[in-house]
């Protein structure tokens, strides 16, 4: 990424334009010039950070490195640590009602009609009750909003897209 | 054809003007150059009549001298500023130009259409006024 500060303000360039127009005249190709600082152009550095813990802000041109930088900042949480466990579990919730959502019909069929649901079904049912109170408890056992943020809700095995779990 | 001049003697009836004849047939000279080259009768001006800068090409520099040639070719073998020079508004010159450099046009410049380094680009510039020009260019399909 490169960018340039004009009048004070700084435009970002995922590439450099093809044409490129200034007091100097219009540059033609631009896109395959040799010296883009010739130009006020200067390579912008995407720092490493945690985006769920930082946040990156005031691009702004480091004449000692000769290029464009971000600042990185810890974010400001509005929610409490508990706020955030309160959400994250019922993330939790709501995601275990989606997963058993599909068979809940068996569990109708069995009040209706007395049918008990298949092995796999109840197993998989049970997985899916069992996995999500482990998580909410895991939430409950964490000790920082950035450790609830950060925490991965998994209630099934990913599979590929041959159907296998992986590992 | 030079221009054939009548004589006409240094006074009237002196005997060392052009004879009747040879007189005539100078004049029918000059109006057959007139008509079979620039000719006057409709106004209009072969292209053998024309300037070399209208009517050569010139292989390219930095500077664009309008005075010189019609068509300008160059290949860029680094980033190029070009420059113009006897640019009169109203004149059109052709640029023929490849590289896959950057090619710098004069402030003032307007451009329609694309720059392509990897073929030859017709680039065709009008002036449009003082310090003026407008750019078309265009590739071979």
């Amino acid at each position: 990424m490169k960018a340039i500060e004009i009048n004070g303000n700084i435009k970002t360039y995922n590439r450099l334009p093809k044409t490129w127009k200034d007091d100097n005249g219009v540059h033609l190709n631009f896109d395959k010039v040799e010296n883009p600082q010739d130009y006020g152009f200067y390579d912008v550095v995407m720092p490493t950070y945690d985006s769920v813990t930082q946040q990156i802000s005031n691009l702004h041109f480091d004449g000692r490195k000769k290029k464009f930088v971000y600042d990185v900042t810890d974010k400001v949480f509005s929610q409490t640590l508990e706020e955030a466990k309160d959400t994250k579990k019922s993330e939790v919730k709501t995601m275990a009602y989606k997963l058993l959502q599909p068979t809940d019909w068996y569990g109708i069929r069995l009040a209706i009609n007395g049918i008990a649901l298949p092995q796999d079904i109840t197993d998989e049912r049970n997985e899916i009750i069992r996995k999500s109170d482990i998580a909410e408890v895991e939430i409950d056992n964490l000790t920082t909003i950035a450790e609830v943020l950060k925490y991965q809700i998994i209630l099934v095995e990913p599979i590929d897209i041959l159907g296998s779990e992986l590992v | 054809m030079a221009q054939e001049t009548i004589n006409i003697g240094t006074s009237p009836n002196d005997g060392t003007g052009d004879p009747l004849r040879n007189a005539f047939n100078k004049a029918n000279l000059n109006f057959s150059e007139l008509y079979s080259g620039a000719g006057v009768g409709d106004d209009s001006v072969t292209y053998a009549k024309l300037g070399t800068e209208f009517t050569t090409s010139a292989a390219l520099a930095t500077n664009v001298d309008f005075a010189t040639a019609q068509v300008f070719t160059k290949t860029l073998s680094g980033d190029t500023t070009l420059t113009f020079s006897n640019a009169e508004i109203g004149m059109v010159k052709d640029l023929v130009i490849t590289g896959a450099h950057t090619l710098t046009l004069p402030a003032g410049s307007t451009v329609a259409g694309t720059y392509d380094g990897s073929v030859s680009n017709l680039i065709q510039v009008v002036v449009t006024g003082a310090s003026e020009y407008w750019f078309s260019i265009s590739q071979a399909q």
